[in-house]
């Protein structure tokens, strides 16, 4: 399926079960998209940004949604950063990737941080954000998406599964013999592997390759630095980092993008397998990721 | 013991059909159908069930400092992990 400008792919253990378990996902996408969609007006996020800093009461899914994201830039030391809404619209970044491509955008270079993710205040289902901050829950809510896909559809139709969203992947429940397979690999002239993960776990990879446009003249990608509010410095072209639920290896694979030179360091204190593809080409592996 | 216990599974694959939209963007999702709703409604239970527990997924794994076992795969694979 294609969901959010990339490919959604659903996998299970018991054939009888796809068509169930393919309306759960479906129906879980919608709803997510409803709630954070930063190019639809009608979206809740777009409310809440239309309150100009008063509270606003938001659904339970949102409302977990933002506690994942805050939940990140906690634990990247804010190097994923919910607020960045603003500036990915500043860099023209500000509709469907693939009509941004093909009609251009703008792009003013001034490096200003982030609105910084501590002025946003959940407490249950009341969220303020900043007057004028737009909240980006892209970094975080599609790893969300697919943790609670896997987990919805591993729960209601007694089947494993993988769920992957643009690259995104969890799995749950039972586990197809010798693993699940995973080819690792960004785009088909960038290094490839093929590694094997048990049920449970989940892998995500961040890129500065992939979700591109232009805008004045300047090749963007998407992985904003919050210090600067600018596309971070492609260190690396790739990170893609296993855990045990995809929020946290998507969390692990964006910040080592914006830490930029030192992530293979930082990544292996984290304790997780990572493979990191540096600008070159060549490709470092850190915490037990397979050789 | 089943198939199922010992893990001889093989796994089934599909692309399904939701239209295009962007990074948690703009989305022309296909209508859901009232079982389809039925399903909205389960998944918001979860998703309350959750928040109303103060816990994010992120916050679940925070103790977890074995790192999950990755080794090295065969075949054309189940799915691909690219850039997002």
């Amino acid at each position: 399926m294609a969901a959010w400008g990339s490919t959604a792919r659903l996998v299970v253990t018991e054939p009888a079960r796809l068509a169930a378990a393919s309306r759960l996902v479906t129906t879980y996408l919608s709803a997510v998209d409803r709630a954070c969609s930063r190019f639809r007006g009608d979206s809740e996020i777009r409310v809440v940004q239309r309150a100009q800093g008063q509270p606003v009461r938001v659904s339970a899914l949102l409302a977990d949604l933002v506690a994942a994201a805050l939940a990140v830039a906690r634990r990247t030391d804010g190097r994923v950063d919910p607020t960045l809404g603003g500036a990915m619209v500043r860099l023209g970044y500000d509709r469907d990737l693939q009509s941004l491509t093909s009609t251009g955008g703008r792009w003013r270079q001034r490096a200003e941080p982030a609105p910084g993710w501590r002025r946003v205040e959940l407490s249950g289902r009341e969220l303020t954000v900043p007057p004028g901050v737009l909240l980006d829950l892209g970094a975080t809510g599609k790893a969300f998406a697919a943790d609670r896909c896997a987990e919805l559809v591993a729960g209601s139709c007694d089947t494993g599964v993988l769920v992957s969203l643009g690259g995104d992947l969890a799995t749950a429940g039972p586990t197809p013999d010798g693993g699940w397979q995973v080819v690792v690999q960004d785009r088909s002239d960038e290094p490839r592997c093929v590694v094997a993960l048990p049920g449970g776990t989940a892998l995500a990879t961040s890129s500065t390759r992939s979700r591109r446009w232009r805008a004045g003249g300047h090749l963007l990608h998407h992985i904003l630095d919050p210090r600067t509010c600018q596309p971070a410095k492609p260190v690396w072209r790739t990170v893609s980092v296993a855990a045990y639920d995809c929020v946290e290896a998507n969390a692990l694979s964006t910040a080592a993008i914006v830490h930029g030179s030192g992530a293979d360091d930082w990544l292996r204190i984290q304790h997780r397998p990572a493979r990191l593809v540096d600008a070159s080409g060549t490709v470092h592996t850190v915490g037990g990721w397979p050789d | 013991m089943s198939s199922r216990d010992k893990g001889l599974r093989r796994a089934t694959a599909v692309t399904l059909g939701i239209a295009a939209a962007s990074a948690l963007g703009s989305a022309a999702v296909a209508a859901v159908a009232r079982a389809d709703t039925q399903a909205a409604r389960a998944a918001t239970s979860t998703s309350t069930s959750t928040s109303s527990d103060e816990t994010t997924s992120s916050d679940r794994t925070t103790g977890v400092d074995s790192a999950p076992p990755v080794s090295t795969g065969t075949g054309p694979g189940h799915a691909t992990s690219g850039g997002t």
